[in-house]
Protein backbone atom coordinates (compact mmCIF):
# COMPACT_ATOMS: atom_id res chain seq x y z
CA UNK A 1 0.00 0.00 0.00
CA UNK A 2 1.52 3.32 -1.00
CA UNK A 3 2.24 5.97 1.61
CA UNK A 4 1.66 9.63 0.86
CA UNK A 5 3.53 12.67 2.02
CA UNK A 6 1.09 14.74 4.13
CA UNK A 7 2.32 17.95 2.50
CA UNK A 8 2.60 17.27 -1.20
CA UNK A 9 0.63 14.01 -1.63
CA UNK A 10 3.67 12.36 -3.18
CA UNK A 11 3.94 8.59 -3.04
CA UNK A 12 6.78 7.79 -0.64
CA UNK A 13 6.71 3.98 -0.69
CA UNK A 14 10.05 2.14 -0.83
CA UNK A 15 11.38 1.99 -4.36
CA UNK A 16 9.31 5.00 -5.47
CA UNK A 17 10.82 8.16 -6.87
CA UNK A 18 10.74 10.99 -4.37
CA UNK A 19 10.90 14.59 -5.51
CA UNK A 20 13.58 16.36 -3.47
CA UNK A 21 13.13 19.73 -5.19
CA UNK A 22 12.31 20.98 -8.69
CA UNK A 23 14.09 18.84 -11.25
CA UNK A 24 15.69 16.52 -8.66
CA UNK A 25 14.21 13.14 -7.81
CA UNK A 26 15.70 10.30 -5.77
CA UNK A 27 14.76 6.68 -5.55
CA UNK A 28 13.83 5.57 -2.06
CA UNK A 29 16.00 2.67 -0.94
CA UNK A 30 14.35 -0.70 -0.45
CA UNK A 31 15.99 -1.30 2.90
CA UNK A 32 17.83 0.91 5.37
CA UNK A 33 21.62 0.57 5.38
CA UNK A 34 22.89 -2.38 7.40
CA UNK A 35 25.83 -0.52 8.92
CA UNK A 36 25.03 2.17 11.44
CA UNK A 37 25.80 5.73 10.46
CA UNK A 38 26.13 8.58 12.96
CA UNK A 39 22.36 9.27 12.94
CA UNK A 40 21.70 5.60 13.64
CA UNK A 41 24.11 5.65 16.56
CA UNK A 42 22.58 8.82 17.99
CA UNK A 43 19.10 7.26 17.77
CA UNK A 44 20.36 4.10 19.46
CA UNK A 45 21.94 6.17 22.26
CA UNK A 46 18.67 8.06 22.72
CA UNK A 47 16.75 4.82 22.98
CA UNK A 48 19.17 3.38 25.50
CA UNK A 49 19.34 6.41 27.81
CA UNK A 50 16.31 7.32 29.93
CA UNK A 51 17.55 10.92 29.97
CA UNK A 52 20.29 12.43 27.85
CA UNK A 53 22.13 15.64 27.08
CA UNK A 54 23.80 16.61 23.83
CA UNK A 55 27.36 15.98 25.12
CA UNK A 56 26.38 12.53 26.40
CA UNK A 57 25.04 11.57 22.99
CA UNK A 58 28.18 12.93 21.33
CA UNK A 59 30.32 10.72 23.55
CA UNK A 60 28.36 7.48 23.39
CA UNK A 61 27.45 7.75 19.68
CA UNK A 62 30.80 9.21 18.60
CA UNK A 63 28.99 11.89 16.63
CA UNK A 64 29.66 15.61 16.27
CA UNK A 65 27.76 18.37 18.03
CA UNK A 66 26.08 19.69 14.87
CA UNK A 67 24.66 16.28 13.98
CA UNK A 68 23.38 15.60 17.49
CA UNK A 69 21.89 19.11 17.68
CA UNK A 70 20.10 18.73 14.36
CA UNK A 71 18.65 15.42 15.44
CA UNK A 72 17.46 16.72 18.83
CA UNK A 73 15.89 19.85 17.30
CA UNK A 74 14.02 17.90 14.62
CA UNK A 75 12.73 15.29 17.07
CA UNK A 76 11.77 18.01 19.54
CA UNK A 77 9.72 19.77 16.86
CA UNK A 78 8.00 16.52 15.86
CA UNK A 79 7.09 15.56 19.41
CA UNK A 80 9.49 12.60 19.69
CA UNK A 81 11.69 14.20 22.33
CA UNK A 82 10.70 16.24 25.35
CA UNK A 83 12.91 18.75 27.15
CA UNK A 84 13.09 17.88 30.86
CA UNK A 85 15.36 20.74 31.86
CA UNK A 86 16.25 23.79 29.79
CA UNK A 87 19.84 24.96 30.04
CA UNK A 88 20.50 28.38 31.55
CA UNK A 89 23.07 28.95 28.81
CA UNK A 90 26.00 28.93 31.22
CA UNK A 91 29.13 27.03 30.26
CA UNK A 92 28.82 23.40 31.31
CA UNK A 93 25.05 23.58 31.87
CA UNK A 94 23.24 21.40 29.35
CA UNK A 95 19.58 20.83 28.57
CA UNK A 96 18.28 17.40 29.51
CA UNK A 97 15.98 15.56 27.13
CA UNK A 98 14.05 12.33 27.10
CA UNK A 99 12.78 10.23 24.21
CA UNK A 100 9.00 9.92 24.48
CA UNK A 101 8.27 8.08 21.22
CA UNK A 102 10.58 5.13 20.86
CA UNK A 103 9.08 3.73 17.68
CA UNK A 104 11.71 1.14 16.81
CA UNK A 105 15.27 0.35 15.81
CA UNK A 106 15.56 2.58 12.72
CA UNK A 107 16.65 6.18 13.08
CA UNK A 108 14.19 8.67 11.61
CA UNK A 109 15.29 10.60 8.54
CA UNK A 110 15.30 14.34 8.92
CA UNK A 111 13.26 16.22 6.34
CA UNK A 112 14.02 19.83 7.31
CA UNK A 113 10.87 21.93 7.37
CA UNK A 114 8.77 18.88 6.43
CA UNK A 115 9.57 17.19 9.73
CA UNK A 116 10.85 13.62 9.79
CA UNK A 117 10.25 10.33 8.03
CA UNK A 118 9.83 7.52 10.54
CA UNK A 119 11.13 4.30 9.00
CA UNK A 120 9.65 2.20 11.79
CA UNK A 121 6.10 3.44 11.23
CA UNK A 122 6.80 4.00 7.54
CA UNK A 123 5.18 7.43 7.64
CA UNK A 124 6.04 11.10 7.50
CA UNK A 125 5.67 12.99 10.75
CA UNK A 126 5.07 16.75 10.47
CA UNK A 127 6.51 19.38 12.77
CA UNK A 128 4.15 20.74 15.40
CA UNK A 129 3.22 24.36 14.55
CA UNK B 1 34.21 20.00 29.90
CA UNK B 2 34.96 17.87 26.91
CA UNK B 3 32.72 15.02 25.89
CA UNK B 4 34.36 11.75 25.13
CA UNK B 5 34.67 8.19 26.30
CA UNK B 6 37.80 8.15 28.48
CA UNK B 7 39.75 4.88 28.38
CA UNK B 8 39.67 4.27 32.14
CA UNK B 9 40.39 0.74 33.27
CA UNK B 10 36.74 -0.36 33.13
CA UNK B 11 36.37 0.81 29.53
CA UNK B 12 39.70 -0.75 28.56
CA UNK B 13 38.67 -4.10 30.06
CA UNK B 14 35.28 -3.94 28.32
CA UNK B 15 36.93 -3.17 25.00
CA UNK B 16 39.38 -6.06 25.34
CA UNK B 17 36.56 -8.44 26.27
CA UNK B 18 34.40 -7.28 23.34
CA UNK B 19 37.27 -7.77 20.90
CA UNK B 20 37.93 -11.22 22.32
CA UNK B 21 34.25 -12.14 21.94
CA UNK B 22 33.99 -11.03 18.32
CA UNK B 23 37.35 -12.45 17.20
CA UNK B 24 37.31 -15.73 19.09
CA UNK B 25 38.66 -18.96 17.69
CA UNK B 26 36.41 -21.59 16.16
CA UNK B 27 34.58 -23.68 18.73
CA UNK B 28 35.22 -21.33 21.61
CA UNK B 29 32.01 -20.33 23.41
CA UNK B 30 31.30 -16.62 23.41
CA UNK B 31 28.98 -15.50 26.13
CA UNK B 32 29.90 -12.44 28.14
CA UNK B 33 28.98 -11.12 31.55
CA UNK B 34 29.22 -7.49 32.62
CA UNK B 35 28.55 -6.70 36.23
CA UNK B 36 29.00 -3.74 38.52
CA UNK B 37 27.36 -1.48 41.07
CA UNK B 38 25.38 1.53 39.78
CA UNK B 39 27.23 4.79 39.16
CA UNK B 40 30.41 3.24 37.79
CA UNK B 41 29.63 4.22 34.21
CA UNK B 42 28.22 0.87 33.16
CA UNK B 43 25.33 2.26 31.12
CA UNK B 44 27.49 4.83 29.37
CA UNK B 45 30.09 2.20 28.55
CA UNK B 46 27.51 -0.26 27.23
CA UNK B 47 25.79 2.41 25.10
CA UNK B 48 29.13 3.23 23.57
CA UNK B 49 29.99 -0.45 23.01
CA UNK B 50 26.62 -1.32 21.45
CA UNK B 51 27.02 1.60 19.04
CA UNK B 52 30.55 0.56 18.24
CA UNK B 53 29.66 -3.07 17.59
CA UNK B 54 26.18 -2.38 16.16
CA UNK B 55 24.78 -4.86 18.66
CA UNK B 56 21.20 -5.82 19.33
CA UNK B 57 20.37 -4.18 22.64
CA UNK B 58 17.33 -4.86 24.78
CA UNK B 59 16.59 -3.98 28.37
CA UNK B 60 14.96 -6.76 30.36
CA UNK B 61 11.80 -6.01 32.30
CA UNK B 62 10.52 -7.66 35.46
CA UNK B 63 7.43 -8.82 33.57
CA UNK B 64 9.39 -10.63 30.88
CA UNK B 65 8.44 -14.14 29.80
CA UNK B 66 10.38 -16.10 27.14
CA UNK B 67 7.84 -14.91 24.54
CA UNK B 68 8.22 -11.28 25.61
CA UNK B 69 12.00 -11.55 25.45
CA UNK B 70 11.94 -13.06 21.97
CA UNK B 71 9.39 -10.46 20.83
CA UNK B 72 11.61 -7.61 22.03
CA UNK B 73 14.68 -9.10 20.33
CA UNK B 74 12.75 -9.68 17.09
CA UNK B 75 11.58 -6.06 17.01
CA UNK B 76 15.19 -4.94 17.26
CA UNK B 77 16.09 -6.94 14.15
CA UNK B 78 13.08 -5.53 12.32
CA UNK B 79 10.94 -8.64 12.28
CA UNK B 80 7.39 -8.95 13.50
CA UNK B 81 6.98 -11.25 16.52
CA UNK B 82 4.69 -14.09 15.46
CA UNK B 83 3.57 -17.55 16.44
CA UNK B 84 4.90 -19.74 19.18
CA UNK B 85 8.15 -19.34 21.07
CA UNK B 86 9.89 -22.01 19.02
CA UNK B 87 8.88 -20.24 15.83
CA UNK B 88 10.17 -16.94 17.19
CA UNK B 89 13.47 -18.55 18.21
CA UNK B 90 13.85 -19.79 14.65
CA UNK B 91 13.06 -16.34 13.23
CA UNK B 92 15.55 -14.73 15.56
CA UNK B 93 18.27 -17.26 14.85
CA UNK B 94 17.83 -16.70 11.14
CA UNK B 95 18.04 -12.94 11.52
CA UNK B 96 21.11 -12.91 13.76
CA UNK B 97 23.00 -15.50 11.77
CA UNK B 98 22.59 -13.36 8.64
CA UNK B 99 23.79 -10.16 10.30
CA UNK B 100 26.12 -11.68 12.92
CA UNK B 101 25.21 -8.93 15.38
CA UNK B 102 25.84 -9.63 19.04
CA UNK B 103 23.00 -9.66 21.59
CA UNK B 104 23.25 -7.38 24.65
CA UNK B 105 20.72 -7.80 27.44
CA UNK B 106 20.68 -5.09 30.09
CA UNK B 107 19.20 -5.59 33.57
CA UNK B 108 19.63 -9.30 33.00
CA UNK B 109 19.01 -9.90 36.71
CA UNK B 110 15.42 -10.42 35.54
CA UNK B 111 16.47 -12.96 32.93
CA UNK B 112 18.73 -15.19 34.99
CA UNK B 113 15.98 -16.05 37.44
CA UNK B 114 14.07 -17.84 34.71
CA UNK B 115 15.52 -21.12 33.54
CA UNK B 116 13.61 -20.97 30.27
CA UNK B 117 14.96 -17.56 29.29
CA UNK B 118 18.60 -18.31 30.11
CA UNK B 119 18.41 -21.63 28.30
CA UNK B 120 16.80 -19.95 25.27
CA UNK B 121 19.69 -17.49 25.14
CA UNK B 122 22.11 -20.39 25.40
CA UNK B 123 20.34 -22.12 22.51
CA UNK B 124 20.55 -19.00 20.36
CA UNK B 125 24.22 -18.67 21.21
CA UNK B 126 24.95 -22.34 20.48
CA UNK B 127 23.10 -22.43 17.17
CA UNK B 128 24.25 -19.12 15.71
CA UNK B 129 27.59 -18.51 17.44
CA UNK B 130 26.88 -14.80 17.93
CA UNK B 131 28.17 -13.30 21.18
CA UNK B 132 25.53 -12.96 23.89
CA UNK B 133 26.36 -10.46 26.64
CA UNK B 134 24.40 -10.27 29.89
CA UNK B 135 24.67 -7.00 31.78
CA UNK B 136 23.56 -6.81 35.39
CA UNK B 137 24.12 -5.68 38.91
CA UNK B 138 26.98 -6.77 41.12
CA UNK B 139 26.76 -10.46 42.00
CA UNK B 140 25.00 -11.64 38.84
CA UNK B 141 27.86 -14.07 38.27
CA UNK B 142 27.27 -15.70 41.63
CA UNK B 143 23.56 -16.07 40.97
CA UNK B 144 24.35 -17.79 37.68
CA UNK B 145 26.85 -20.17 39.24
CA UNK B 146 24.39 -23.05 39.62
CA UNK B 147 23.59 -23.10 35.88
CA UNK B 148 26.66 -25.03 34.88
CA UNK B 149 25.92 -25.28 31.19
CA UNK B 150 25.65 -21.52 30.95
CA UNK B 151 28.66 -20.75 33.13
CA UNK B 152 30.86 -23.00 31.01
CA UNK B 153 29.99 -20.85 28.00
CA UNK B 154 30.87 -17.57 29.66
CA UNK B 155 34.16 -16.63 28.06
CA UNK B 156 34.57 -13.10 29.34
CA UNK B 157 33.51 -11.52 32.61
CA UNK B 158 33.96 -7.80 33.03
CA UNK B 159 33.53 -6.57 36.57
CA UNK B 160 33.14 -2.81 36.76
CA UNK B 161 35.24 -1.48 39.59
CA UNK B 162 35.47 1.85 41.36
CA UNK B 163 37.79 4.42 39.75
CA UNK B 164 41.29 4.33 41.24
CA UNK B 165 43.51 7.40 41.49
CA UNK B 166 44.95 6.73 38.02
CA UNK B 167 41.47 6.66 36.51
CA UNK B 168 40.48 9.87 38.29
CA UNK B 169 43.65 11.56 36.99
CA UNK B 170 42.87 10.34 33.49
CA UNK B 171 39.32 11.68 33.71
CA UNK B 172 40.59 15.05 34.96
CA UNK B 173 43.22 15.28 32.20
CA UNK B 174 40.91 14.28 29.38
CA UNK B 175 37.64 15.93 30.37
CA UNK B 176 38.63 19.20 32.06
CA UNK B 177 39.69 22.09 29.92
CA UNK B 178 41.67 23.57 32.80
CA UNK B 179 44.65 21.90 34.43
CA UNK B 180 43.67 20.24 37.71
CA UNK B 181 46.62 19.96 40.09
CA UNK B 182 47.40 16.50 41.57
CA UNK B 183 46.43 17.53 45.11
CA UNK B 184 42.91 18.43 43.98
CA UNK B 185 42.65 15.25 41.90
CA UNK B 186 43.54 13.25 45.00
CA UNK B 187 40.89 15.14 46.96
CA UNK B 188 38.28 14.43 44.27
CA UNK B 189 39.24 10.77 44.29
CA UNK B 190 38.88 10.63 48.06
CA UNK B 191 35.50 12.39 48.12
CA UNK B 192 33.83 10.46 45.29
CA UNK B 193 34.57 6.91 46.50
CA UNK B 194 35.48 5.96 42.95
CA UNK B 195 32.09 6.62 41.40
CA UNK B 196 32.72 7.73 37.80
CA UNK B 197 29.42 9.62 37.71
CA UNK B 198 30.33 11.68 40.78
CA UNK B 199 33.86 12.33 39.53
CA UNK B 200 32.45 13.82 36.32
CA UNK B 201 29.94 15.99 38.21
CA UNK B 202 32.69 17.23 40.51
CA UNK B 203 35.13 17.95 37.68
CA UNK B 204 32.45 19.99 35.92
CA UNK B 205 32.02 22.06 39.06
CA UNK B 206 35.79 22.52 39.43
CA UNK B 207 36.06 23.67 35.84
CA UNK B 208 33.25 26.17 36.28
CA UNK B 209 34.93 27.46 39.41
CA UNK B 210 38.25 27.87 37.57
CA UNK B 211 36.52 29.71 34.73
CA UNK B 212 34.80 32.09 37.10
CA UNK B 213 38.14 32.88 38.77
CA UNK B 214 39.91 33.00 35.37
CA UNK B 215 42.47 30.36 36.35
CA UNK B 216 44.42 28.10 33.97
CA UNK B 217 45.40 25.77 36.75
CA UNK B 218 43.43 24.88 39.82
CA UNK B 219 44.52 23.14 43.01
CA UNK B 220 43.17 22.60 46.50
CA UNK B 221 44.20 26.10 47.59
CA UNK B 222 42.05 27.79 44.93
CA UNK B 223 39.16 25.38 45.32
CA UNK B 224 39.09 25.25 49.10
CA UNK B 225 35.55 26.50 49.51
CA UNK B 226 34.30 24.20 46.76
CA UNK B 227 35.69 21.05 48.34
CA UNK B 228 34.02 21.90 51.62
CA UNK B 229 30.70 22.36 49.86
CA UNK B 230 31.10 19.14 47.91
CA UNK B 231 32.17 17.13 50.94
CA UNK B 232 29.01 18.06 52.83
CA UNK B 233 26.63 18.66 49.93
CA UNK B 234 24.55 16.37 47.76
CA UNK B 235 27.05 16.45 44.88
Amino acid sequence: MPHYCPHCSMVIAPGALVKIRKGLTRKRLETPPAKQNARGRIWQSMRMSPRFTSPELQATAEANAANVGAMIRALLACGYVRCMYASSGEVGDHSVYTLIRNTGPHAPRLRGSLGIYDLNLKQEVARNA
Amino acid sequence: MKTRIVPVQNIARLKVAATALTNRAHGVPGMGLVEGAPGLGKTTAITWLVNKEHGIYVRALASWTPAAMLGALLKEVDRAPRGSCSQMVNDLMQAVSISGRGIYIDESDYVIDSKKMTETLRDIHDMTNVPVVLIGMEGIGKRLAHREQLVSRVMQTVRFQACDLGDTTLLADQLCEVKVKPDLVAKVHQLTNGSARRVVVMLADIEQHARAMKLDEIGCAEYKKGTEVLAGGSK
